[in-house]
């Protein structure tokens, strides 16, 4: 390892002198872009050329090089996103005619070498196969390319903006562009290139860079990009400006265009945004130094449409709460900014991540008693984190984003905001009025929706062969989310946040994998959990325990036949029932059966609590392994049982029926006669209405 | 003739006719509770046994509602039927008493009793069921097409809107086309069944043209007393919620209590209904 690593860092001096250290010394970006594109607005076209540096830090030797041409997407019904949206329940998108989108390689070429545009070729490396799919070139290279060699494209690209159908293109003047540039896949040591087409329900994978981009719009745009804004030059023959835009150690690069943006930019300062005791309180957690800790300040920008000026704070505070608590809990941010964009009307590209840019999404009226867009805001701010920094292959294991993510999101929100309330949109207005007073953190509607899918798919699973978008959707972000507030609350809540903090800082700026989530896991906690995941992660189990059965009964005297003194003598029911009625303290025996009611069960050292709860307040308290379908657990007391619960703590969040996680031995009806009196109210309206028409 | 007369005189025959409102009120509660015991019996049997039963007891949790949604969610098509026949059935029931009430009403000098109030239902059934199938295919011509048409136009508006604005202009604006359309349409379907009865006529289409010709001479009038009434029903229904809304649901004694209050509001609906008529019959003698 060594060895190789010297072999890099010798390349990169001898063979390659403009490639010099990142900022950051103890982190190289393994490709540089710099990139030069120009916006045509009238045509709707992007101009491009792009220089691709790449070093080669495997042990292989590389003979061909793969790229995405991501929106090749919308070229035509042939493309994979097209044909699987067509093939879609729940997720269908339909380009308009006239509204398509490509991206055309003009020329690709080593710097300073061979032309390898004529090697170009299309690939559909993924089943099933839809060979007529554009949005995964390879080129062959002249010569193969060795280990710690660098490699230098100069490509020539031009691209039609498609009218945005999936996160990138164009709305009237508004344009978001992303996924935009040839990109090299990721190329994986003794694996080959991982580099798999555009999929619906698919995000990406890529690896980090460092990123210059100078992007030249006409003059009235307003821009954000990822990164810094490093200059600005104005062109005023052409009516244009272009901005250059930075950042190393991102593995994607976005930018938006406007005339209509409001820009506004503020200041995260940590000093204010944090006090002391806070620190305090989270090294402690962490067991950490203070100064591992201490937040940095960050440019906060936000690019927000005119006619919701009036939520600029609403935004603003709600990116401070998520860079405070992302930083506090997994790590500092390492970027100078943070670009926060209010998608324009009708762009569909709203609630998206990119590195140190996302946008967020609002309407015109919204409830201070809902969380929107705070929701939104801290959410996709939260994959920077995630994906953004711990670069999971979101092709194939997109849980390891979508699912922390939302874990987390629901962390934060519940300890910045409390609670959200439900509201009903009529006519583009919120009403919260008689339904606000049901008040649900995220976690409880994650459950709601992760149960429901359990039987389609395991959690761990290519997303685009997933049974449909919903089972995608609600495994990858829901399920697991309930299956981590399942793991928080098996392991502890600081534990949890060891782990994520120790996850998030191991595997900044890497290619982490589920595989490398359970190790940690396993170190910090010091158990083995691998069971957990194997049980319901891995496997599309229905996890569900409960109490099956709970008798109690008065231990009576025995009738029949009994050995005494070497003589057989009989008890009879008169005798028994005369020596009943002697014993002043009765005695009960309480049989509670728990079972296994699902297939995925319990591992390691981990055991349900088994609580029996009697008429005098008296409990007990017993342990099941819940390896086997079903066991019991027998109680001689003083009094009846009043009930028995598995898992009275609901720490098996993703337990799908915790009704029957109790039994109580009389029934009370209260809750059914209040419910039934709601829906005979319910009836009795709705009848009514219906009546109108008599 | 002042509305605002008509509108209490309305109030004052509703109130004289009380009866009606206790038959109408235990037809919708015994036809209501048959379709809730089922489903009584549905939560009882899943949870009184079960501490979820406490909680359901405390109020809405997102616990016991994901159970439900869980452990249902291969009957969502038959609870679809559950509620789609019984309320089509329910609407016939409502064809047939239409006739006791509107019959009963326009003599209010006789006292309602049960024979003579179903023996106008019986009396008037096939009339307002003719006029029912009248009635449906001009709610699908105007509620249903013209709103349509009106709708399209509108979308003219927005299909080419930079900002939400146009879209909430129009979104609301169709809804209060929607709204203005549908009473219009109801309330002459109203004055179609109170002529049929006055008139006696056993004419449907002829008298509902008529109608039209009636209406069409003082629209406003007319429309101004049906939105008046509507007014009150809309009042009835904030001081119910208002009300609602505060009152605590989690011990027998006020579930008990909440459950007295519901069936008030849904006396004060069947009142408001009875309004409606006798507003409206007392608004047509005037004129006829």
């Amino acid at each position: 390892m060594r060895i190789k690593i010297i072999h890099i860092l010798i390349s990169i001096f001898l063979m390659h002198p403009l490639i010099l250290y990142s900022q950051d010394k103890k982190l190289i970006d393994k490709v540089k872009y710099e990139i030069w594109v120009e916006l045509d607005h009238q045509n709707r076209m992007l101009y491009g050329r792009e220089i691709i540096s790449w070093l080669n830090d495997t042990e292989d030797e590389i003979s061909d090089f793969w790229f995405h041409l991501y929106w090749n997407a919308f070229k035509n019904e042939k493309s994979a996103v097209l044909e699987e949206s067509r093939e879609e329940q729940f997720y269908r998108i339909k380009v308009k005619d006239g509204e398509w989108g490509w991206i055309d390689v003009r020329n690709i070429r080593i710097v300073d070498g061979a032309d390898l545009t004529p090697t170009i070729q299309f690939v559909s490396p993924d089943e099933p196969k839809r060979i007529d799919d554009q949005t995964v070139i390879k080129v062959i290279l002249p010569k193969p390319l060795k280990p710690g060699e660098w490699i230098n494209f100069e490509i020539i690209f031009e691209a039609k903006i498609p009218r945005t159908v999936l996160r990138a293109g164009y709305y009237h003047n508004a344009y978001f562009i992303a996924q935009w540039f040839p990109k090299p896949g990721v190329y994986e040591e003794g694996k080959g290139w991982n580099c798999h087409q555009y999929h619906l329900t698919s995000e990406f994978y890529a690896d980090f860079a460092e990123f210059k981009v100078h992007i030249t719009v006409p003059q009235e745009f307003v821009v954000g990009a990822s990164g810094k804004l490093i200059s600005l030059k104005e062109n005023k023959e052409k009516g244009t400006v272009t901005y250059i835009y930075w950042q190393n150690h991102i593995h994607d690069f976005a930018w938006t265009a406007d005339p209509d943006y409001i820009k506004i930019e503020r200041l995260f300062i940590a000093d204010k945004e944090v006090s002391k005791e806070e620190y305090r309180e989270v090294a402690k957690i962490l067991n950490l130094p203070l100064e591992d800790i201490k937040l940095k300040d960050v440019k906060m920008i936000l690019l927000i449409n005119p006619e919701h000026k009036n939520q600029i704070e609403r935004h603003f505070k709600a990116l401070r709460i998520a860079i405070k608590y992302h930083g506090l809990w997994y790590g500092p941010y390492p970027y100078e900014t943070i670009t926060m964009v209010d998608p324009p009307f009708r762009s569909r590209c709203g609630g998206m991540e990119y590195p140190t840019l996302f946008t967020a999404g609002t309407r015109i009226f919204q409830s201070k008693k809902v969380l929107s867009p705070e929701g939104v805001i801290v959410h996709e701010f939260g994959h920077g984190y995630w994906y953004g920094m711990c670069a999971n292959n979101e092709f194939e294991e997109a849980w390891l984003d979508e699912g922390i993510n939302t874990y987390s999101t629901g962390k934060i929100l519940a300890k910045a905001y409390g609670p959200s309330s439900f509201f009903i949109r009529i006519g583009g207005i919120p009403y919260t009025r008689y339904i606000d007073s049901v008040k649900y953190y995220d976690f409880q509607l994650d459950r709601i929706l992760g149960i429901q899918i359990v039987k389609f798919d395991p959690i761990v699973k290519k997303s685009w062969k997933f049974y449909n978008s919903a089972s995608y959707g609600l495994n990858v972000y829901q399920r697991a989310s309930t299956c981590l507030h399942t793991l928080e609350r098996l392991l502890g809540e600081d534990i949890m946040l060891k782990v994520l903090r120790t996850f998030h800082m191991k595997y900044r700026f890497k290619h982490p994998n589920t595989q490398d989530f359970i190790s940690v896991v396993n170190e910090v906690s010091g158990r083995d959990m691998r069971w957990f995941f194997n049980e319901l992660f891995f496997k599309a189990n229905e996890f569900d325990y409960g109490v099956s059965s709970l008798i109690s009964k008065k231990i009576k005297t025995a009738r029949g036949v009994f050995d005494k003194n070497g003589k057989k003598e009989e008890i009879t029911s008169k005798m028994a029932k005369e020596i009943d009625k002697k014993i002043k303290e009765p005695r009960y025996l309480t049989i509670v059966k728990v079972k296994r009611f699902g297939e995925a069960k319990l591992g390691g050292d981990v055991k349900l609590k088994v609580k029996v709860v009697f008429e005098d307040g008296t409990e007990e308290i017993k342990y099941w392994d819940g390896k086997s379908r079903w066991n019991e657990f027998r109680f001689i007391k003083k009094t009846k049982a009043k009930y028995a619960v598995i898992d009275p703590e609901n720490i098996f969040l993703i337990d799908s029926n915790i009704t029957n996680n109790s039994l109580k031995l009389k029934p009370s009806r209260k809750g059914a006669l209040r419910w039934s009196n709601k829906v005979l109210f319910w009836i009795q309206n709705f009848l009514q209405y219906v009546s109108i028409f008599s | 003739m002042r509305i605002f007369k008509v509108f209490i005189n309305g109030i004052l025959t509703a109130n004289n006719n009380y009866k009606i409102i206790i038959y109408l009120w235990v037809i919708n509660f015994l036809y209501s509770f048959m379709l809730v015991v089922p489903i009584y019996f549905l939560i009882n049997m899943d949870i009184s046994k079960s501490l979820m039963g406490e909680r359901m007891a405390q109020g809405f949790d997102l616990f016991w509602l994901g159970d439900f949604i869980y452990k249902f969610r291969h009957i969502s098509l038959a609870l679809i039927g559950w509620v789609i026949f019984p309320a089509l059935i329910y609407l016939l029931l409502y064809i047939f008493l239409n006739g006791g009430i509107i019959g009963r009403l326009s003599v209010n000098f006789e006292k309602v009793n049960l024979k003579n109030f179903f023996s106008d239902c019986g009396q008037f059934f096939w009339r307002f069921f003719k006029l029912f199938l009248i009635s449906i295919i001009v709610y699908i011509i105007f509620v249903g097409l013209i709103y349509k048409i009106i709708g399209s136009i509108l979308e003219i508006f927005t299909k080419r809107a930079v900002t939400e604005w146009p879209l909430i202009i129009v979104s609301n604006l169709k809804i209060i086309i929607f709204l203005l359309l549908f009473t219009i349409i109801n309330m002459f379907f109203d004055y179609a069944k109170i002529r049929l009865v006055i008139s006696n006529s056993k004419k449907v289409l002829r008298e509902t043209l008529f109608t039209l010709n009636f209406l069409r001479r003082r629209f406003f009038k007319v429309w101004a007393l049906y939105l008046l009434i509507c007014l009150l029903f809309l009042i009835i229904t904030i001081i119910y919620l208002e009300t609602a809304h505060i009152m605590p649901k989690n011990t027998m004694f006020f579930i008990f209590l909440i459950f007295i209050f519901q069936q008030i509001y849904i006396f004060g609906r069947l009142w408001v209904r009875l309004i409606f008529f006798a507003s409206e019959i007392e608004f047509y003698r005037y004129f006829v």
